[in-house]
């Protein structure tokens, strides 16, 4: 395999919504459903597949609790998906500096 | 809001431009540091009667070389700091769970609580310490002057203890505001430890030094929760 830059995205993460939760959940211990869904303008039904993928590959945990009777979903970045999202975004900046050397 | 509903764009510019203004909403979602400012403002202020009306006590001991070294200090306020304090720190724990809750983004607050904790017990129990054995200090410092020890007391006192875990509130939050605020808090702290307390010796010598500390942190902790009404509850 060559060391393209464009080798080093992972298909799970590059999604750009599936990069915006990471990215979300990176900053906060950890974040409501409702919390995401606002902040990425996503239906409720979206943002769950994506999710869904996530927790599959293990980049977050999901966990489902009460609060009185209100029925709440904390999403917490895993450390794998910490990594996930440092590669990511250390891959996304590699591909930059090649476009922009190639410019220039 | 961001929108990632649109058409798709793989332009790798754009994906790293998103994620930064992700970050930046979430950092501003979480900030609350006006509370902890508000919060030690009044431990300060309520430590002002505790510091008056306490028993003053007096520990006096020799010097190796000669002479004599005393320190004075309030009983009541020695006990005061530590459980203000301590209070201080549950009362910023259950605000910052209680909004975490309200708006489902949850801060990292327990190293702040943590190392402030750390901080006030460090600090109190050097105070007790340096209060009780005032000539071991000396000697066991090499400190003959009253300058050195004076420095000490500078650091290691209530306020700075307040204003070390400050910093670190900072760096959590990622914010400038609240750094600007701590450095020129720790500043005022360290420059007015002992104010006017050799040049007035009435009972209320201490004032100004408490009042110019609460000062700072009720004015900056108003100024940190209008910049941050100003940006909104939350960006989302």
């Amino acid at each position: 395999m060559s060391d393209h830059p464009v080798n080093g995205l992972d298909d799970v993460v590059h999604q750009r919504v599936r990069l915006g939760i990471l990215a979300v959940t990176q900053e906060a211990r950890r974040v409501e459903f409702g919390f995401l869904r606002d902040t990425l303008g996503l239906t409720a039904g979206n943002l769950s597949q994506h999710l869904t993928v996530l927790e599959n590959a293990g980049l977050v945990t999901i966990e489902k609790g009460y609060e009185g009777r209100r029925g709440r979903t904390w999403i917490q970045l895993t450390r794998t998906g910490r990594q996930a999202l440092n590669d990511e975004i250390a891959a996304l900046k590699a591909l930059i500096h090649q476009l922009e050397q190639r410019r220039a | 809001m961001v929108n990632l509903t649109g058409p798709s764009s793989d332009d790798p510019q754009q994906l790293l431009s998103t994620t930064r203004d992700l970050t930046r909403r979430v950092r501003i979602a979480q900030r609350g540091a006006w509370f902890p400012l508000l919060v030690f403002a009044a431990v300060t202020f309520a430590a002002i009667p505790f510091n008056r009306y306490g028993r003053h006590a007096m520990h006096c001991g020799s010097l190796h070389g000669g002479g004599k070294v005393c320190v004075a200090y309030s009983s009541l306020a020695l006990w005061y700091w530590p459980l203000g304090l301590l209070a201080g720190y549950a009362a910023i724990s259950w605000f910052y769970i209680r909004r975490s809750h309200q708006r489902g983004v949850g801060t990292r607050v327990l190293p702040y609580v943590a190392v402030g904790t750390v901080l006030v017990v460090a600090i109190m129990a050097w105070a007790v310490w340096a209060d009780t054995h005032p000539a071991f200090l000396a000697g066991a410092l090499r400190l003959p002057t009253d300058q050195p020890i004076d420095a000490l007391n500078r650091l290691a006192n209530p306020a700075t203890a307040i204003g070390f875990a400050l910093l670190l509130l900072a760096w959590i939050e990622r914010s400038w505001q609240l750094l600007a605020l701590t450095v020129a808090y720790l500043f005022v702290a360290v420059a007015t430890v002992g104010l006017g307390s050799f040049a007035d010796p009435t009972p209320w010598a201490f004032l100004p030094h408490f009042l110019v500390d609460a000062g700072v942190l009720a004015v900056g902790g108003v100024l940190l929760a209008v910049a941050q009404r100003a940006q909104g509850p939350s960006s989302a």
